[in-house]
């Protein structure tokens, strides 16, 4: 079985620390998906996998045998590179066959002109002509095999790429951002294609994205990655239900998740602006904390059962859906709202809006941005209700 | 190549290697100035001796600068240098503009001429242009030095090249301020272009400064020679004696330029490169 | 400035002005390129002497005079010899400086710097250098070749070491600038494609300058091999400098046959018609280095 285990690796480049005490444990024939912002360390950390620089602490193991001493070709992993690089002199059933020329050929039979005639070497060059169509076939660019790279566009370009992986068969995929330079349109088409041939092959795919849609829409788990660390590494559900740190809360889900800075009351109340809302938290979070309440988590209420109120400043018709952003006292930013768009039909600029959110939707977290446990309460409200 | 720091062993081959061939490629420098340093006894001598004995360095400077009016011709390299690149950017400049960013009737023909020019290698018009500059009388002048060259082609290349990627809404704010076109290549495009005049300056004054076959065919009296051509005339009068002060005398033409080049060497470099790559 | 000006469009404007700023170098070029590149055609076919009163038209005579001459010939053939020896070896090592050079990351620019000194200094105070280190008796390399128990010629005099030996020169004036252009070539190569490579099982040195390197240098190459080929065709200073085409024309080049003939015999007709060869020999080469260029374009 072959899965992919990284172990407290560390890697700093210069003075800057990059990657620091870095666990991950993949299974095989796991999509996961390295995620965040720019500079977060994810491509590093998978050029570590691929061999392509070296950690200064740590193990990278492949199927349970660690691999650090081995060169990136002998690792047997495959990667597509954010430019694809494809060696633009050769053509695209070439630049397919390249992996397989080098692995499976002897030098001799591999010397222009002469190694034609080297024994064995004309069998050899059958199978890698077959083994090049089949993978040609198989990502519909057949009928490219004659074209050089220059000639191609960006969405064959990739598929070209994809091809040169996987004709080798390798223990696991490596993908460095590899829809980023496709235009928007491409991109959603290609996400479904490259899920669909992990699907296939059923082999170990690690992805590197700074696109959480793309994580979300693609990974069996996604590793959320800030400033080196891997913050959370759980399936899209929980990552996004579920956040264990404020900055997965903030990265993952679009529009951002709205965030209300809080305080705890001594009874566990949680309080904002003013405001008791239906949560407990427990004494350990300490006095101040953060509520974090999605967009579509919001409903709009009658003004007596109203939680938080305000007046609507912008609002963003997408269509199936529409955007509200709304001031509410005590809140420096406005808070994101999403209506259906009956209901947001009545919406306009200046008008006052009263809402309600399902208490169990929202997560809280201590000062520094950890989650913290929340109940949502018969007893706050009833507070409430008392006027406290 | 691919940017890892090589392991101990090969890192100490590469600079095995490099440092041989660096050393055989500035053997003529060094033994140049060495020789420079000698007194004549320790010269001609019958094995190798690289440090002198006696420092004779300044003797042999001084002899030099006197049996050879060195410091006219370092004078005239710069005369001779600067003046053509002076007018050859005063032609250039304008001419590159209006290729580049006006379109008038021709421009597309005068640009194929330009391309077309390029292709002549000077040394082949040496033969007329030489009889014209004798029926125009200005053999054994600073004229026949300069005029020939006043014309760059390849500057007026390498200026057009860079002046298309000047975006063109500087050019119209200029326009819309009141700046006349002749206005506007000296004060809008000439700063913008610093290092493509770099690069063009560069080629110019090297190659020039360097050149030995126009100046032998252009000028004979002594008071007119470039640097190429005094130190061959210090060397065909000093027939085989004077090597010391002959060395020194070598040793001064080139310092300018290689002095120049230590300062300023990466843009003498990208220059050079720039210019191969035209 | 008030008001709208009623007067001329600005493109007529600009049309004008686009004119005045490229007449001086429209005349400059017809009266110093164009114009004696024609001169020097016609002329070839001419009689015409220095300081003749008169000349004729001969039609192909001057031509059919060099296709009869031995010295004509022998300095074509010295020519090809000397750009054969030169083109290659100065390629070779160019890029074999800025391959080496590149290979590591230690004092890259001091190793450039070195080699590129001999393509900035005065080719003709050099070529004064050489000399004396040639000097078969006082000469460095015959002092260093004694020092090892070997006997060196006299390079210069030598017909069978003359024309090689210029040839070092001109490697050693010419490799530097190869190396330069090697270099910016190499330094385009994208980093991904070395480690694609290594992903697809290239491990060795020699393996990444075959996959990779050599193919994507191969613009380049073409365009240094012909840059050599030009310049090393224009050879002329260390000739006129050193061996005066000596000893018995072994050392004779076309440029020096034609600066004979145009400047110390006069024989302007004469000479314009080697002219016209060497600018044919010259176009050629030129031709195909745009060429080159074309293919450097068109290849990304």
């Amino acid at each position: 079985m072959v899965g992919i285990r990284l172990s407290s690796i560390d890697k700093r480049f210069g003075t800057t620390r990059v990657l620091e005490g870095v666990e991950l444990d993949i299974g095989d024939g796991e999509f996961v998906s390295l995620v965040g912002p720019s500079g977060c360390g994810k491509s590093t950390l998978l050029r570590i996998v691929a061999g392509l620089e070296r950690q200064d602490r740590g193990t990278v193991s492949i199927g349970d045998r660690p691999v650090d001493l081995l060169r990136a070709s002998d690792r047997n992993l495959a990667m597509v590179f954010q430019s694809y690089a494809l060696y633009p002199h050769l053509t695209v059933a070439e630049n397919i066959a390249v992996p397989l020329r080098m692995r499976r050929m002897t030098r001799w039979q591999r010397l222009p002109a002469v190694g034609r005639f080297m024994p064995g070497s004309r069998l050899r060059r059958r199978e890698i002509d077959e083994a090049v169509r089949d993978a040609a076939e198989m990502l519909d660019i057949a009928h490219l095999q004659g074209r050089r790279p220059g000639q191609l566009s960006g969405g064959q370009r990739q598929r070209v790429a994809l091809g040169r992986a996987l004709v080798r068969n390798p223990d696991a995929f490596l993908l460095d951002e590899p829809l980023s330079n496709l235009d928007a349109k491409l991109r959603v088409h290609m996400r479904a294609e490259i899920a669909e041939l992990h699907r296939h092959l059923g082999r170990t795919f690690v992805y590197v994205t700074h696109d959480q849609v793309e994580a979300m829409t693609m990974s069996d788990r996604i590793a959320v990655m800030m400033d080196g660390v891997i913050v959370q590494c759980d399936t899209p559900q929980r990552v996004y239900h579920d956040p264990q740190d404020i900055r997965v809360a903030r990265f993952i889900g679009s529009p951002q998740m709205n965030v209300l800075p809080a305080t705890r009351a001594d009874d566990g109340t949680v309080v904002f602006a003013g405001v008791s809302l239906p949560l407990r938290a427990s004494a350990k979070s300490g006095r101040s904390i953060h509520v974090g309440i999605r967009p579509d988590a919001f409903a709009p209420a009658a003004a007596s059962a109203a939680l938080l109120s305000g007046s609507v400043r912008h609002v963003e018709n997408l269509g199936p859906e529409v955007f509200a952003r709304v001031e509410v006292a005590g809140l420096g930013e406005r808070l994101v709202v999403r209506f259906e768009p009956a209901a947001a039909r009545a919406l306009r600029p200046g008008m006052p809006v009263d809402l309600s959110f399902d208490p169990a939707r929202a997560v809280l977290f201590d000062a520094v941005g950890r989650r913290i446990e929340c109940w949502s309460g018969e007893g706050a409200r009833a507070l409430r209700a008392l006027g406290g | 190549m691919t940017g890892r720091p090589l392991s101990p062993l090969p890192a100490i081959a590469r600079h095995a290697v490099l440092l041989v061939a660096a050393a055989v490629v500035l053997m003529p420098f060094v033994w140049m100035l060495v020789t420079a340093t000698k007194p004549p006894e320790e010269i001609f001598v019958d094995d190798i001796r690289f440090w002198p004995e006696r420092f004779y360095l300044f003797e042999n400077l001084t002899e030099a600068f006197e049996k050879a009016p060195l410091a006219r011709y370092l004078l005239n390299g710069v005369i001779v240098t600067v003046t053509i690149f002076a007018i050859q950017a005063a032609i250039a400049l304008p001419a590159s503009y209006a290729l580049a960013k006006l379109r008038f009737a021709g421009a597309k023909a005068m640009f194929a001429l330009v391309l077309l020019c390029l292709l002549i290698p000077p040394q082949a018009i040496a033969v007329p242009l030489f009889l014209l500059f004798y029926q125009l009388g200005i053999l054994n002048s600073y004229a026949a030095l300069v005029v020939p060259f006043v014309i760059s082609v390849f500057g007026i290349f390498l200026m057009r090249q860079f002046f298309l990627t000047v975006p063109d809404d500087l050019i119209d704010a200029a326009r819309m301020d009141g700046l006349s076109e002749f206005s506007i290549v000296w004060r809008v495009m000439l700063p913008t272009a610093i290092p493509a005049l770099t690069a063009f300056g560069i080629f110019s004054v090297v190659s020039h400064w360097n050149d030995y076959f126009w100046p032998l065919i252009a000028v004979n009296s002594e008071h007119l020679y470039t640097p190429p051509l005094g130190v061959v005339a210090f060397r065909n009068e000093e027939a085989g004696t004077a090597y010391g002060p002959l060395m020194a005398a070598a040793t001064v033409i080139i310092l300018p330029l290689i002095a120049a080049f230590l300062v300023a060497q990466r843009r003498f470099i990208e220059g050079i490169a720039l210019t191969g790559m035209k | 400035m008030g008001g709208l000006r009623a007067s001329r469009p600005l493109r007529d404007t600009l049309g004008t002005a686009g004119w005045t700023m490229s007449a001086p170098a429209l005349f400059l070029m017809l009266l110093l390129l164009i114009g004696p590149v024609l001169a020097v055609v016609a002329m070839s076919f001419t009689d015409y002497q220095l300081g003749a009163a008169g000349f004729a038209w001969i039609g192909f005579d001057n031509y059919a005079a060099l296709a009869g001459d031995r010295v004509f010939w022998t300095s074509l053939v010295n020519t090809l010899v000397y750009v054969a020896i030169v083109v290659p070896t100065s390629v070779a090592l160019g890029l074999g400086a800025a391959l080496l050079i590149e290979a590591g990351g230690s004092f890259r620019a001091f190793y450039r710097a070195v080699f590129f000194i001999p393509v900035m200094a005065t080719l003709i105070a050099m070529a004064i250098s050489w000399e004396f280190m040639l000097h078969p008796q006082f000469g460095l390399i015959n002092l260093a070749l004694k020092s090892v128990g070997l006997s060196g010629g006299n390079w210069l005099q030598d017909t069978r070491y003359v024309l090689p030996v210029l040839a070092g020169i001109g490697v050693w004036q010419l490799f530097g600038f190869n190396m330069v252009l090697f270099l910016a070539g190499l330094k385009s190569i994208p980093r991904s494609l070395y480690e694609a490579g290594e992903m697809d099982g290239v491990a060795s040195a020699w393996g990444r300058f075959r996959l990779v390197t050599w193919p994507l240098l191969g613009p380049v190459s073409l365009f240094v091999t012909v840059i050599s080929g030009i310049r090393s065709f224009q050879v002329f200073d260390t000739v006129h400098v050193l061996t005066k085409g000596g000893p018995t024309k072994h050392s004779e080049v076309l440029l020096y046959t034609m600066y004979a003939e145009g400047f110390e015999f006069f024989r302007s007709g004469h000479a314009a018609a080697i002219a016209v060869v060497f600018l044919l020999f010259v176009l050629a080469l030129t031709l195909l280095k745009t060429w080159a260029i074309e293919r450097q374009v068109h290849y990304r």
